[in-house]
């Protein structure tokens, strides 16, 4: 008797509790927070690079005639190529451009912590080097991060580089981001935009990849980013698919911290590269014309720092036109 | 049935949310209680709390207790963002100086940001086995968050994701749509807490490590604001106690 009457009281919470929960989708279904990535989605264009052994697909797009020189587009850290495609699209008379999400980021297959290294980014590049111009110098364009890597992959294969033009590319050595750190970053606990996602985190858990993935694209609309924009407080729009939330954590993990300090070098095997090397800088950017004249140009034999006037970070989305006829008047295809 | 419903609320014990909730009124003897304090998780918020108590005559499990907590955001307040909890909790005495205090609570919240809008909710249980002496009173923090309900509005922001993904510019299948969704979203805490409680006035304090339960083994990610700190500060005062009732 009982167990009956006990049946009796747990009954009812128990039925609405199935209830509420069987009638849901679960936010781990594909596509219900941030779109699916190429092994999920077969629709997406792809191709598959091998990198130390693990195969990953990859979402890659080309513009332009297929008979043109390459041209590689890598972009920065906390984004995609979706806000590149005017680059890509500007280029494409001259130069056949290829821009890829990088592995773990936007739509390409996620990978785990011990894919990515510095090293294996830079085999990604040769990996799709490869495939596109496996006899032929490609010119890269890099943002950020992406200059970053690009200036990394020029000191690790000189030989494969035509040219090479950075937009404000993150600092190239550990002692300068170390320098750098407090005014690239803004860490304020009082933050807003800091505590709107830690807000978040009561509702959405970083359970898996889409749940952190989803949180992490608030930063491009945050003001943490405030030091590089022109006005702190309405960064220019940066329109992404979807922001590789755990390769940023793992990246964050291979470059350092301010804490334990930042040991990567990128410029190691520069002084082999001895074309000149065109670097963007806004004038409104902590990682701007001032930050690269003073830190990045001395890490190559040849560079020419320009200054992009009224321009923050995302300058290719600000001052697109001035953006292009500086890369027009520096890319040999255009000097022809 | 008495006792299934009694071992059923000293089973859910005391509630609290993330932050962690005021069952120090149970060592107050409080018959009604009004609590205010700060809590962070790691975000900074303001609660305010209520807090009814109950005799029951049992010497193990000698007082029950009602808890309602209304939570509010500080830094991250651009939306009306809230959090409503209810509760229960119970005293257990071990003896004249071992006790425990433990409770469940159910939370209903409201979180709007860039992303969205969101309603979510779920259950907490917590658990502070513990030593009072005299005025004061330690005890460690065991805290387990279950937040599967969460209704999901999203923003433009958000939808804008979707868009462009296809070369043949062809409408995406997938995106965020209005409704009821659930996950598993746990949270575990566990601390160190203290009370002090020298007449009617009590102020307790809580802090410790909080882990969100993730299959990326990120333990910290103070990019996104993953961090695994929590605390609380709380001031009670006892409009009446038990004694007086």
């Amino acid at each position: 008797m009982r167990i009956l009457s006990g049946l009796r009281v747990g009954a009812p919470p128990l039925l609405f509790v199935l209830l509420l929960t069987t009638g849901c989708r679960s936010l781990n279904d594909i596509g219900v927070l941030v779109p699916p990535t190429v092994d999920e989605d077969p629709n997406l264009p792809s191709t598959s690079v091998e990198i130390h052994g693990k195969t990953r697909k990859i979402h890659l797009k080309t513009f332009g005639a297929p008979d043109l020189p390459v041209l590689f587009v890598l972009h920065g850290s906390y984004t995609d190529t979706r806000p590149y495609a005017n680059i890509c699209q500007g280029l494409s008379d001259r130069y056949r451009v290829v821009i890829w999400d990088q592995r773990g980021c936007g739509l390409s297959e996620r990978i785990t912590e011990e894919e990515f290294t510095l090293e294996s980014a830079v085999e990604e590049i040769e990996q799709i080097k490869k495939q596109f111009s496996p006899d032929k110098k490609v010119t890269i364009v890099g943002q950020s991060w992406g200059g970053g890597l690009a200036t990394l992959y020029t000191s690790t294969h000189p030989e494969n580089v035509e040219q090479l033009a950075l937009i404000e590319p993150m600092p190239l050595k550990g002692s300068d981001m170390q320098e750098l750190f407090n005014k690239i970053v803004e860490f304020r606990y009082e933050n807003p935009s800091w505590n709107a996602m830690v807000r978040h985190g009561r509702a959405i858990g970083p359970g898996d990849h889409a749940r952190l993935d989803y949180r992490a694209m608030m930063i491009l609309r945050s003001t943490m980013t405030s030091g590089y924009h022109c006005d702190a407080q309405n960064p220019p729009a940066w329109p992404i698919h979807r922001v590789g939330a755990f390769l940023e954590y793992v990246r964050n993990k291979r470059l350092g911290n301010p804490i334990s300090g930042f040991s990567y070098d990128f410029t190691r095997g520069l002084d082999a590269f001895q074309d000149t090397v065109l670097i963007l800088g806004g004038s409104c950017s902590a990682l701007g014309y001032e930050m690269q004249k003073r830190y990045s140009q001395a890490h190559f034999p040849r560079a020419r720092v320009v200054e992009i006037p009224n321009a923050g970070h995302r300058m290719n989305i600000e001052k697109f036109d001035e953006v292009m006829a500086n890369f027009k008047a520096f890319l040999k295809q255009y000097r022809r | 049935m008495k006792n299934l419903v009694l071992i059923g609320l000293a089973g859910l014990c005391l509630h609290a949310p993330v932050a962690g909730q005021n069952y120090t009124g149970l060592l107050n003897d409080a018959a009604h209680m009004v609590s205010a304090g700060l809590n962070a998780d790691p975000g900074l918020n303001v609660h305010a709390d209520y807090f009814a108590g109950i005799q029951t005559n049992r010497a193990l499990v000698p007082r029950l207790c009602l808890i309602s907590r209304v939570n509010f955001p500080i830094f991250a307040q651009k939306w009306l963002n809230f959090d409503f909890q209810l509760g229960v909790g119970c005293l257990w005495n071990f003896d004249e100086r071992w006790m425990a205090l433990s409770g469940l609570s159910w939370h209903f919240s409201r979180t709007e940001d860039v992303t969205g809008r969101y309603l979510h909710s779920g259950f907490k249980l917590d658990l502070y086995p513990g030593y009072r002496r005299g005025l004061w009173a330690v005890f460690p923090h065991l805290g387990l968050q279950y937040q599967p309900w969460i209704h999901l509005k999203a923003g433009d922001y958000a939808r804008q994701a979707f868009q462009d993904l296809y070369p043949d510019g062809g409408e995406p299948a997938y995106g965020p749509k209005t409704g009821w969704y659930y996950q598993n979203h746990f949270v575990f805490q566990s601390g160190l807490g203290f009370g002090y409680f020298p007449s009617r006035w009590q102020v307790n304090l809580c802090a410790g490590f909080q882990h969100t339960f993730n299959r990326l083994g990120i333990v910290t990610f103070p990019d996104v604001g993953v961090m695994p700190f929590y605390g609380t500060v709380n001031f009670g005062y006892v409009l009446q106690t038990l004694k007086s009732d």
